[in-house]
């Protein structure tokens, strides 16, 4: 934070030599201090057994009249893959939002969803009255060039008052791999999520991450095939544009609903010594591993060992896994409902056809985090439904194989002292099956109710099954 | 459940007669069990093969053992002699003299080897083996062994506990588990690794356990395996070369507290928590819940976890293929299901290192495929790749099951045995590996450079 503080001063000194005359940083401020926010954000963070609230303060932005916020989802977010592989659950849950205005006046907001691309987070605030917001809207600017001045406004520290401080960077390089980006020099990390303007003072984006294509967009499972990637280090910030931030708002990532198109293949890069080795004259491609039954991949013909090479229209030069989440991405950024075209090539007995095959993408599964959950109270217990990720994990029958995942236990609670473990798929409570946490928190709420001695939960863990009998202490 | 009962209360009413004994123990009485027990004691030294870091590697080890037979027989750990290559025993006269493996059983962590005695010209002693189901609480015993490689050392303490139960989920360092069919002598007589295979021996000189395990964070408490199982895994041993086990794919569990949640009498019946896939038990339609009441109108019970060896043990002792009456209770209802065992068969299969391609793979057992969740047992396990190599390079991961090579099946070990030599022979500069990783196909392609053939490390 010291570091941060400080780069912020020194950009606040070299302002006015720089580049002070592109801006009107008096007006822009004065815009900007109506729809800036600065958010407290109460996170529970919990590991298996343990859990600890922090608190985050950062900066958001209104975006809608009703007062939809966006923030830098990053700090706050959970999607540790080798955790939720091993199906612990390592959960970062914001409890509580409060929002603050630049003119002082604090309301309450209830957190929504991060977008897994972008990090973007988004709340919404919860006003008594029908309140109207200002906010802000992006406009596209596709013109940018490397030299061109862009400004923000960060937030300071809390001591530090008023808030907001003017910074500027420049645009460094256009980049077109992995996706197209602006990048720019001049800030820092702890300034992602301000809102980024151009020498016209109009708000062209936010201020964001460039992520490694091994990260970024990955469900658990996924990420595992790619764990042996080493983080990149220098930080690639520049600007998620208007485009992409107006059709998040439009469509927030809901918490327990997503748009994320989903094909339902398994999926390995083509590299090029495998293509030689197969006698392939091609750059990249992506070899279907796994055709998941009944996806939309299934309905469309595609088989294992088909090699998916052109994707609507575009070559697909996937020759890394590290590169399978470009792939990954487009098709999730395609949206549910979405059609789309491949071009594949199937080896049958040394002859290789040329197919084109359309398919129409399904809602993508939801990942652990995003799957409903609950919280009993008596039993201490957190549990969640199941997702596609337990299933591709354990190699269950997603047919037959039915339960909650137990997300956390409590220490020192009626589960754990009965012998109850995070990662427990709990199949029935008492005499009653359970599918779904509606299921599971119906049963637990008459428990609560009927108040019996003692409760045997079945449960399957690692790949066996047992009865866990759990003695109740009732008030 | 009976007996076990019968057991405990006798254990009250011998324990306050022992209290007199423990008085009129005396030196004497340890010099006597020293003298019937420590000349047939063996230091054991083999070398053992590992295959886990990507290759066959050969570590020396030492543990302890004791001669039982007068023809050389020795038994020891399962994890001291049974994957040995080579054996070298130092006898208590300080005569060295080889030994060869006769067999091992890792679910009881026993092995057999055999003394080379065609060089050696001092008389053998032999120990008597005793009777561990006398055992009490309390009772003074002498461990005998090589703890931390010091030859013949003898501790001294007592019984523990006579029936310590652990999970039978724990593993032999060769990654067998082990510990499913029989419950430990705990004793505090100081055992160290080193002791591995030696005697726990009583006060009349008799051997009632087999020193096997200690805990590395704590003091006095070692663990013995109790002689009367290691007496019948001997005698199959002997007979076999192994041990024959009968197998249905149950899993138990103690039903301690929850007789009324399943609608039982207290100390009847046995709980099934899970039923192996596509084991006997599954093929007869046992459930999970179900619990048996009966085996051949036998009464089972396990109320507590440590009955459960001694019913995994009831099912093992019957021969391979016998029709198994049981009587089980299903809900409110008294069912019938017959289930014919097949045998348990090897934990893990044949080794083979695959060193050109820089990993190791071990044929599938049923076991195996029970216990990694595959489908079948079709393939090679991949049990460890080596750091750097074609196969760390072309991404091959252990546990990942081999199905083809050049896509050309290989369902059995033999097949992928024959073509792995084939093409080592020619020898290919690539070669690809279609294998399953959790139910999904993977293709690995292996680029073998062969100026690195023969520089590898050794």
């Amino acid at each position: 934070m010291k570091k941060a503080f400080l780069s912020i001063v020194v950009a606040l000194i070299i302002t006015p030599i720089l580049a002070a005359q592109h801006f009107d940083f008096a007006k822009m401020l004065k815009k900007a201090n109506d729809y800036t926010v600065v958010l407290n954000i109460t996170v529970a963070v919990s590991f298996g057994m343990e859990s600890t609230d922090f608190k985050y303060r950062g900066i958001g932005t209104v975006v809608s009249e009703d007062g939809l916020i966006i923030f830098d989802g990053s700090t706050i977010e959970n999607d540790d893959p080798f955790s939720q592989m091993a199906g612990l659950s390592v959960d970062a849950v914001p409890k509580s939002i409060e929002v603050r205005t630049m003119d002082g006046k604090t309301y309450s907001a209830e957190f929504i969803g991060i977008d897994r691309f972008t990090r973007l987070g988004f709340c919404q605030m919860q006003a008594n009255t029908k309140n109207k917001f200002k906010f802000l809207s992006f406009k596209s600017q596709k013109s940018l060039k490397v030299g061109d001045w862009t400004a923000i406004f960060a937030l300071l520290p809390d001591f530090v008052k008023p808030s907001l401080a003017a910074d500027i960077g420049m645009v460094s390089a256009i980049v077109s791999e992995p996706e197209r980006f602006v990048l720019m020099v001049g800030y820092n990390d702890l300034e992602i999520g301000s809102v980024l303007y151009d020498s016209t003072g109009e708000a062209i984006g936010i201020l964001g991450r460039l992520q490694n294509p091994a990260n970024a967009g990955l469900s658990p499972a996924q990420m595992m095939e790619s764990f042996s990637q080493v983080e990149d280090f220098m930080p690639l910030l520049g600007l998620i544009d208007a485009g992409k931030i107006n059709r998040l708002i439009e469509n927030p990532p809901t918490k327990g609903k997503v748009d994320r198109g989903w094909l339902g293949i398994y999926l390995q890069a083509l590299t090029t010594d495998i293509a030689e080795f197969w006698g392939l004259k091609l750059n990249g491609g992506i070899i279907i591993n796994e055709v998941v039954k009944d996806s939309p991949a299934d309905s469309a013909g595609l088989e294992t060992g088909d090699i998916i090479i052109r994707l609507n229209g575009g070559n697909i030069l996937v020759d890394r896994e590290e590169n399978l989440a470009l792939f990954q991405r487009e098709i999730s950024e395609s949206g549910a409902e979405t059609q789309v075209e491949f071009t594949i090539l199937r080896r049958t007995d040394g002859r290789v056809d040329t197919l084109d095959i359309r398919a129409t993408l399904a809602r993508s599964p939801l990942t652990p985090s995003e799957a409903p959950d609950y919280n009993d109270d008596n039993f201490d217990i957190k549990i969640r439904d199941m997702v596609f990720a337990d299933y591709n994990i354990y190699n269950l029958d997603r047919q037959s194989f039915k339960g909650v995942v137990v997300k956390e236990v409590e220490s020192g609670s009626w589960a754990e002292v009965g012998g109850m473990q995070p990662g427990d798929i709990i199949q029935s409570i008492g005499s009653r099956k359970v599918t779904s946490v509606d299921e599971a928190r119906t049963q637990l709420e008459k428990i609560g109710t009927d108040k019996p001695r003692e409760v045997v939960f079945f449960v399957w863990r690692e790949n066996k099954t047992l009865f866990i009998n759990i003695k109740t202490h009732w008030q | 459940m009976k007996k076990v009962l019968i057991s405990l209360i006798g254990l009250v009413i011998i324990w306050s007669a022992a209290r007199s004994s423990i008085l009129a123990t005396s030196q004497a009485d340890v010099y006597y069990a020293r003298d019937r027990v420590l000349p047939a004691l063996v230091h054991i030294q083999p070398v053992v093969t590992d295959f886990r870091t990507g290759r066959e590697m050969k570590q020396s080890v030492v543990g302890s053992g004791v001669i039982f037979h007068d023809s050389g027989y020795v038994v020891t750990n399962y994890h001291v002699a049974g994957k040995a290559e080579r054996i070298i025993c130092t006898l208590f006269d300080k005569e060295q003299v080889k030994a060869e493996l006769i067999g091992g059983d890792p679910l009881t962590d026993i092995a057999i080897i055999k003394l080379d005695l065609s060089e050696y010209h001092g008389s053998l002693a032999m120990a008597e083996l005793g009777d561990s189901d006398s055992l009490q609480v309390g009772q003074f015993v002498l461990a005998m062994g090589s703890p931390l490689a010091l030859s013949r050392s003898v501790s001294c303490g007592v019984v523990s506990t006579t029936d310590r139960y652990f999970s039978d989920e724990a593993r032999l360092p060769s990654g067998e588990k082990t510990g499913r069919y029989n419950t430990w002598i705990q004793t505090d007589a100081a055992i160290n690794p080193g002791n591995s295979g030696g005697p726990l021996v009583n006060l009349e000189g008799r051997v009632v356990g087999i020193n096997s395990r200690a805990t590395i964070f704590a003091n006095n408490i070692g663990f013995a395996i109790p002689i009367n199982i290691v007496k019948q895994v001997i005698e199959q041993i002997l007979d076999h070369g192994k041990v024959i086990r009968s197998w249905i794919g149950v899993q138990a569990q103690a039903m301690q507290d929850m007789e009324g949640w399943f609608g039982t009498d207290r100390d009847r019946g046995v709980l099934v928590a899970s039923v192996d896939p596509r084991s006997p038990a599954e093929a007869a339609g046992l459930q999970a819940g179900d619990v048996i009441l009966k085996i051949n109108r036998r009464d089972v019970s396990a109320r507590f976890e440590e009955q459960l060896p001694y019913f995994y043990k009831l099912i093992a002792d019957y021969a391979v293929g016998t029709h198994l009456d049981l009587e089980v209770q299903r809900g409110e209802n008294v069912i019938y299901i017959e289930v014919i065992t097949r045998e348990l068969g090897d934990l893990m299969g044949q080794d083979l290192a695959c060193d050109e391609w820089g990993f190791t793979v071990k044929a599938i057992t049923k076991q195996m495929a029970v216990e990694n969740q595959l489908e079948d047992t079709l393939g090679v396990f991949v049990s460890g790749v080596k750091r750097v190599g074609p196969a760390a390079e072309g991404g091959l991961r252990r546990g990942d099951v081999i199905r083809e090579i050049n896509e050309i099946p290989t369902p059995l070990y033999d097949d992928f045995y024959g073509k792995y030599n084939e093409l080592i022979a020619v020898p290919a500069d690539k070669v690809l590996l279609t294998v399953k990783r959790f139910g999904n196909v993977k293709y690995v392609l292996l680029k073998i450079k062969k100026e690195t053939d023969h520089s590898g490390e050794r």
